[in-house]
Order: structure tokens, then C-alpha cells, then sequence
């Protein structure tokens, strides 16, 4: 009966009971006007029920609305309520793919989550279903590794390393020929190039790399300059470096426009910007492994045009990276400070993900995302799509706690890598579709290597001991792409700014912050104090301006800031005041006319919060926990179920570098 | 899961609107008794209240409200999951690289502005 009279009391309050101030967001559709009161009173979430008449003594209010869905993450270890995100989809051309996928789910099944990309990687199912060949194109994503893309169909070495640089550009072009598929439009094709990236007479013998004086003697047509040289000669004259980097240059500019050949979007595969953002990377032009330019006038070609086995290339001048047609942001997080006092004592995620300390994200991602965009405009003259890539853990190589009970479960025998925390990989979604827009061939990948033959699909999810954790880093990306979907229509079409005025900590002047000065990294590796950075979006309306703003601080979790960050090309400015680490993200509206006003955009609920978690998070579980919370204390549950938080430790420990 | 969905029918300046509640019900609270309880608690505006019970759709976040804010859970909304790439405006000029804007999305509509009452 209690539950009953709950729900009771809750309907009323939805279907017209009043409170003494409550704020409405007010929108139209088809002619139509309606109002929606805030889910908690100050919440800035407008969830309550749809009203068609304006309320009493209704005044103009200038606030803004949160964007966040209400999101569970699964109390218990290794288990996955995806059903809370419904079966929806998404109809977003921003793709999301992950190499993570049970093997419980189908392709309609994951699709229906969100997840609009399939990596060739989670295709397959062992019993023969969801096959890679069923995927439609503009759903395909091949991420070819050196292990297929440099096959020796002889059956000799394959051709990376040594082979790779030694071989003719003909040689290479049959080798790209057989091992890359001929992916129709709408396809996006990557290469994962790790051991054929340099060339050095250091690295005989090695792997790929045979006895030295067994091939010293090799004559290779140069590419550089005329002529011919034995790899002795080229080595002891001293130009072998550029040597390398126009062979380099060639193979990788011919391996995109093979990989083109029936009309699919082709990627090599590395961020052009390496590293965290740099506080030079807007003025320099260095791109990773594009240390010359193609050049095929030595070896046949003529004004960047040569045939190949009856194939001809065009355009074999310049950098390499101009046969891109959408980047691949291929940069991990490594690593990461813990600020707890027992790293090998943290029982689970819950405990541990408040205390993984990550430099500034929100910056570093901006940041990282406008190097690149300033080498794209370098090489292309325009900006082109991206897809940010990053794993479900950090890279380096750090193990889970010992007190997870994981150690040896992993492939190598030790600890599994550590998963990110959850806001990190919910403001890496967020902000690169922000950041991209609603453009075809953008997107955010997991890459997920869980073992041959299909490296991302996870074969007997259930029975495998290291994932005995919680799962909530991959819950929250499926949440993210859940919170865009009702701003997909905003952004089409809307115009992004990433240099902002920003008015930081709400005092002083304006001054001009984006990714890079906000991380503020300095060449010499120094760095400096970090400041809050926000993007935005605005789209003209019949009513007004829409904006669209997203960012934060290197804050802790229990910290509180306002910024005021100016409307482009207007006198009016929006205050964002928001809590912790996690990414703020608010829309609102500038009624056209608007001058020299401030627009208030806060959302703090306390119990929608959750320390290394983003978004808007139940941590109550059960039922009518709206209702209770709407109602207020009087209402709210007593009963305390979900996850065990602990709270941070307040001693003073110094951080330690995992 | 099991959910509770209540409906009301309205009518607001001639047009018919439906407000839908989605809840989850718990063993406290049977389907029949949450079935039974909507009528009464429609108000003078409401035309008709209904409710019915269901385990399938729409599955929304435990416990919580889903109105029709994104999550109607209409026909109309799986119409278009992802992949149905016939909506979307492509640009088959540029050898793939494509562009276009869909013109399906789910929207709640513009935002006009703001209110306190």
C-alpha cells in the first residue's frame, strides 16, 4: 500500500499540482506550444508532464536546460542492464562503434543500443550469424592490422619492416591489392600500422627485419632521387632517412587510394597530432610519420601520376594525408594518477574511479581535436570528419587493484588494465560529437582487443573471470549517445565556436579560452595553470538563437565554479555553475531581440550525482524514485539500494602515477 | 521488468493529446491495483485515463518517468533505427566522403524560451 499511495501522490503532482516557484521550458512543435516543469525544482531537467496552457503568473525566465538522462549503473559485478536505454537507436549520421560487444548481442540487437558503426572486429558470431559480409556499407568499419594488410600470398615474409620499405611501389600496389577489400561508398576503411612506421639499418636482425649481410647487397630503385643503391650504399651515403620517409610517404599515400578504390572512406589510421595538446599546436604544422612529401617522378610517374600493374594514380604529390577522407584520432590515455591512500586496497570500480585523477579531459580532448583540425585545414584546405578512437581501459600498463580479485584472469596472466572511469568516456563521446556535428563519416570507436579470430566480440562474455567488474564504463558511453539524441536536429546544421570569451570564475574581464590555452601544456613540457574551456553551438530559430554549450574545469568532485562565457557576436552571456569533473552540457535560447542579457545554466542535484560518473545518475534503486524525488524529503525513499560509495579519503596523500 | 503505463486523454485547444506515465511496478504494487487506480486519479481536464500493463515496451530506466520526451515508444519511432540510411541526404560526389542531414530526427521541438510561475 505504501507504494500505491506513492504513486498516487506522485500522479498528482505531475498532473497539476503546483509548487510555489517552479521553472518551465517552454518549446513548439508543429504550431504547437508546450510547457514542461522541471523534473526537481533548480534540476534545469525538464522531464515533468507536457502542459498545454501557460501556467499562472507565468514571468520570462533566462536559464538554460541540462542535458542528461536518467541512467542506472548495474549495481552488481559483471552484469549489463542495456535494456534501460530501450531499443530505440539512434538516427544520429555521428557513428558509434565499439569492438566491445558481448556475444549475447546480435547486430540488430546492438544497433537498436545505439551503436550505428560495426567494426569488423565485433562481426561474426561463432554460430555463424551476423556476418561481416551482412553489415551494409555505410555501417562498415574495417580496422586492418599489418598482420592482413601486408600478406605475402607466396607465402614468404609479410611485407612490413624490412620487406615493406625494400619492396618496389609496384610490388606494394599488388600487396594492397589483395589484402585490402574493395569497400563500397559509404564504407569507412582504416590501417593499424605499428612496425612499418621507421626504417633503420638498426633494426636488423628483428622482427620483419632478416641477417643484415644477408641483404646488404639488396639494389633498390630509389625513390627520392634517380638511381639505384644497395641498402649498404644508401645507408653509408647518409640518405636513407629521407629515402625512408618518401618510400614512407608513397606506400602510405598508394595504400589509401587502393583502399578508395570503390568508393569507401579511407583513414591511415594515426592522429596527425600525437600527444596532449601542446600549447604550440595551433601554430605548427608537424604531422605524425608526414616528414616528406610523396614523390613518384624517380620511378615512372610524372606530376604525381604513375601506373602501377595497369592502375593509374593520381595525385602522388604533397602529403600523404590528403587521400584521407575522414581522420582516425587514434589517442589514448595511458595513464593516471591515483589520489587514494591503498591503490591495491580498493575493493571495485565504484571505490576506485572517484580517487583516477586524468588531467583536465575536458581540455585535453579540445584540445587534441583542434591540432587536429588545424592540420587537416594544413593539408586539405578544409576540415574533414574524424573518429575518435580510444579503449574501454587505459593503455598503459597498469592492473586492476589486487583486492578486485582479478590478478591472472587476464590474456598475459596478470590483472586486467584498468577501465576509465565512466565521465571519461561519456565527455569524449560527447565532445567529439559536439565538436564534429552531425557530419557522415564522424564518429567515436572503442577499440576492444579481446583475442583472435574476432578480436572485439566477446565469445563467452559470461564465463570469462576478467570481467568480473563492474561494467559501468560501457554503460556510460550507451548513455551518452542516449543524452545526444534529443539534440541531434539542434546541431545539424548549427555553427561551433571553440574560441570562446570566457569570463573565468565570473570575475574579472573576458579573456579568449579554448582547448589548448586551457590545458596549457608548454612546448618544454612545463606545465602551466589550468582554466575552464567550453565549446558551444548556436542554430538561428524562428525564436531566437540556440546555443548549445559544453565544458568544465579541472575541478575536484565536491567543487563548485561559475563561468560566464560570452554569446558570439551578441552582448549576452551565458553563467554555467556546475559541480566535479564531469562534462556540463546545456542548451538554451536567446529570444531574438535579447541585448546585454545573462542566461543562468546550473544543474546540480546531489542525488543525481556520483563521483568518476557523468551524466544524471540513479543511484537508488527500486521504483517511483522520480516521484520521491519530486516530491521532496517528505517522500523521499528510505530504502538505500545500489552501489556501495565510499568516500574519498580526506587525508592528504600524495598522488601516485599508475 | 514489468511496467505500468498510464494515459490520459486530453484535449487542449481542440487537438487530442495523450500524456503517457510509464512507470515500473514492484511486487507491492500489482498490475491490477495500478490498472485500477488510474481512473481515479485523472483530473477535470482529462478525457479518458487508461492504463494497461506490460513487460516489453518501452523499456525506460528502472523506476524512473518516461514520457514522451524521445521515448514514446511509438511504431513510428523504430521506423527509423540506425542503418536506415534512406533518410539521409548523401553526397555522392565526393567518392564517399558524403554529407547530408537527416530529416527524421526524433525532436521535442524548437526551444522557445523560458518560464517561472
Amino acid at each position: 500500500m505504501k507504494n500505491l499511495l506513492m504513486f498516487a501522490l506522485g500522479l498528482l503532482f505531475f498532473v497539476g499540482q503546483t509548487q510555489a516557484q517552479v521553472n518551465y521550458e517552454v518549446r513548439k512543435k508543429n504550431g504547437v506550444t508546450t510547457y514542461r516543469a522541471e523534473t526537481v525544482a533548480g534540476s534545469s531537467v525538464f522531464d515533468g508532464p507536457i502542459l498545454s496552457t501557460l501556467p499562472q503568473g507565468a514571468a520570462t525566465a533566462r536559464i538554460a536546460s541540462a542535458v542528461k538522462k536518467p541512467w542506472k549503473p548495474e549495481p552488481p559485478k559483471k552484469t549489463i542492464d542495456w535494456a534501460q536505454f530501450g531499443t530505440g537507436g539512434t538516427k544520429s549520421v555521428f557513428k558509434l562503434s565499439s569492438d566491445f560487444r558481448p556475444d549475447q548481442y546480435s547486430h540488430d540487437q546492438w544497433r537498436q543500443l545505439g551503436f550505428n558503426l560495426i567494426s569488423r572486429w565485433s562481426s561474426d558470431k561463432r554460430d555463424g550469424t551476423d556476418k561481416w559480409s551482412d553489415v551494409p556499407n555505410n555501417q562498415k568499419l574495417e580496422y586492418e592490422v599489418e598482420g592482413s594488410l601486408y600478406t605475402n600470398t607466396s607465402g614468404g615474409p609479410r611485407w612490413a619492416g624490412h620487406y615493406f620499405y625494400t619492396a618496389s611501389l609496384a610490388q606494394m600496389e599488388s600487396v594492397f591489392m589483395a589484402s585490402i577489400p574493395g569497400y563500397g561508398q559509404g564504407a569507412q576503411w582504416t590501417a593499424n600500422i605499428e612496425e612499418s612506421n621507421y626504417w633503420s639499418r638498426d633494426y636488423y636482425p628483428g622482427v620483419n627485419y632478416p641477417n643484415w649481410d644477408a641483404v646488404k647487397g639488396m639494389n633498390i630503385q630509389l625513390e627520392s632521387e634517380p638511381g639505384n643503391m644497395t641498402l649498404e650504399q644508401l645507408v653509408n651515403s647518409g640518405k636513407a632517412p629521407f629515402e625512408m620517409r618518401v618510400r614512407r610517404s608513397n606506400r602510405n599515400g598508394l595504400m589509401l587510394l587502393v583502399a578508395k578504390r570503390n568508393g569507401a572512406m579511407a583513414a591511415f589510421g594515426s592522429s596527425m597530432w600525437q600527444g596532449e595538446p601542446r600549447t604550440d599546436c595551433l601554430q605548427t604544422s608537424n604531422r605524425f610519420l608526414d616528414e616528406a612529401d610523396m614523390n613518384v617522378s624517380n620511378i615512372g610517374g610524372s606530376n604525381g601520376t604513375i601506373t602501377l600493374n595497369g592502375h593509374t594514380y593520381t595525385g602522388m604529390t604533397g602529403s600523404f594525408y590528403k587521400h584521407e577522407d575522414y581522420h582516425l584520432d587514434y589517442h589514448y590515455y595511458f595513464d593516471f594518477d591515483y589520489t587514494g591512500s591503498n591503490y591495491e586496497a580498493e575493493p571495485d570500480y565504484p571505490s576506485l574511479w572517484p580517487k583516477v585523477y586524468v588531467m583536465h579531459p575536458i581540455a585535453r580532448e579540445i584540445g587534441h581535436w583542434m591540432a587536429n583540425r588545424k592540420r587537416m585545414i594544413d593539408v586539405h584546405g578544409k576540415q574533414i570528419p574524424a573518429i575518435r578512437m580510444h579503449e574501454l581501459f587505459f593503455e598503459g600498463n597498469a592492473r586492476v587493484p589486487g583486492a578486485f580479485g582479478l590478478n591472472g584472469t587476464n590474456e598475459d596472466g596478470a590483472g586486467p588494465k584498468p577501465w576509465v572511469p565512466p565521465y571519461i568516456i561519456r565527455l569524449q563521446y560527447m565532445l567529439q560529437h559536439i565538436l564534429e556535428g552531425e557530419t557522415f563519416g564522424s564518429g567515436y570507436h572503442i577499440f576492444h582487443a579481446a583475442g583472435s579470430p574476432n578480436q572485439g566480440i566477446e565469445y563467452d562474455f559470461a564465463s570469462k573471470p576478467k570481467y568480473n567488474h563492474h561494467m559501468h564504463t560501457a554503460t556510460s558511453l550507451i548513455a551518452a549517445r542516449r543524452d545526444m539524441e534529443g539534440i541531434l536536429d539542434k546541431i545539424a546544421g548549427s555553427t561551433l565556436y571553440t574560441d570562446l570569451q570566457i569570463k573565468i570564475g565570473n570575475q574579472g574581464s573576458f579573456q579568449t579560452v579554448n582547448g589548448v590555452s586551457a590545458y596549457n601544456f608548454q612546448p618544454d613540457g612545463k606545465r602551466g595553470d589550468r582554466t575552464p574551456c567550453f565549446v558551444m553551438r548556436t542554430k538561428q530559430t524562428d525564436a531566437g538563437l540556440y546555443v548549445l554549450i559544453a565544458g568544465g574545469h579541472d575541478q575536484g568532485w565536491d567543487d563548485t565554479r561559475t563561468d560566464a562565457i560570452q554569446i558570439p557576436g551578441s552582448t549576452n552571456e551565458i553563467q554555467v555553475t556546475y559541480k566535479g569533473r564531469d562534462l556540463a552540457v546545456f542548451e538554451t535560447l536567446i529570444p531574438t531581440g535579447t541585448i546585454g542579457q545573462t542566461f543562468i545554466a546550473k544543474s546540480i542535484v546531489s542525488d543525481w550525482e556520483k563521483k568518476g560518473y557523468g551524466g544524471r545518475i540513479i543511484t537508488n534503486g527500486g521504483d517511483l524514485l522520480l516521484i520521491s524525488l519530486a516530491l521532496g524529503t517528505a517522500l523521499r525513499r528510505s530504502r538505500k539500494l545500489g552501489i556501495r560509495q565510499r568516500k574519498p579519503s580526506k587525508t592528504s596523500t600524495p598522488k601516485i602515477r599508475i | 521488468m514489468a511496467y505500468f503505463i498510464a494515459e490520459f486523454v486530453k484535449e487542449l485547444n481542440g487537438v487530442e493529446t495523450v500524456e503517457t506515465v510509464v512507470l515500473q511496478y514492484t511486487d507491492a504494487l500489482s498490475c491490477a491495483q495500478a490498472e485500477a487506480s488510474v481512473t481515479g486519479l485523472s483530473t477535470a481536464d482529462t478525457l479518458a485515463a487508461r492504463a494497461r500493463c506490460t513487460t516489453s515496451a518501452p523499456a525506460p530506466p528502472s523506476g524512473q518517468i518516461v514520457q514522451d520526451r524521445n521515448c514514446s515508444g511509438s511504431s513510428a519511432d523504430q521506423l527509423n533505427v540506425i542503418g536506415d540510411d534512406s533518410n539521409y541526404v548523401r553526397d555522392s560526389t565526393t567518392g564517399g566522403g558524403g554529407g547530408g542531414t537527416p530529416t527524421n530526427y526524433d525532436s521535442d521541438g524548437d526551444l522557445v524560451g523560458y518560464i517561472k510561475a
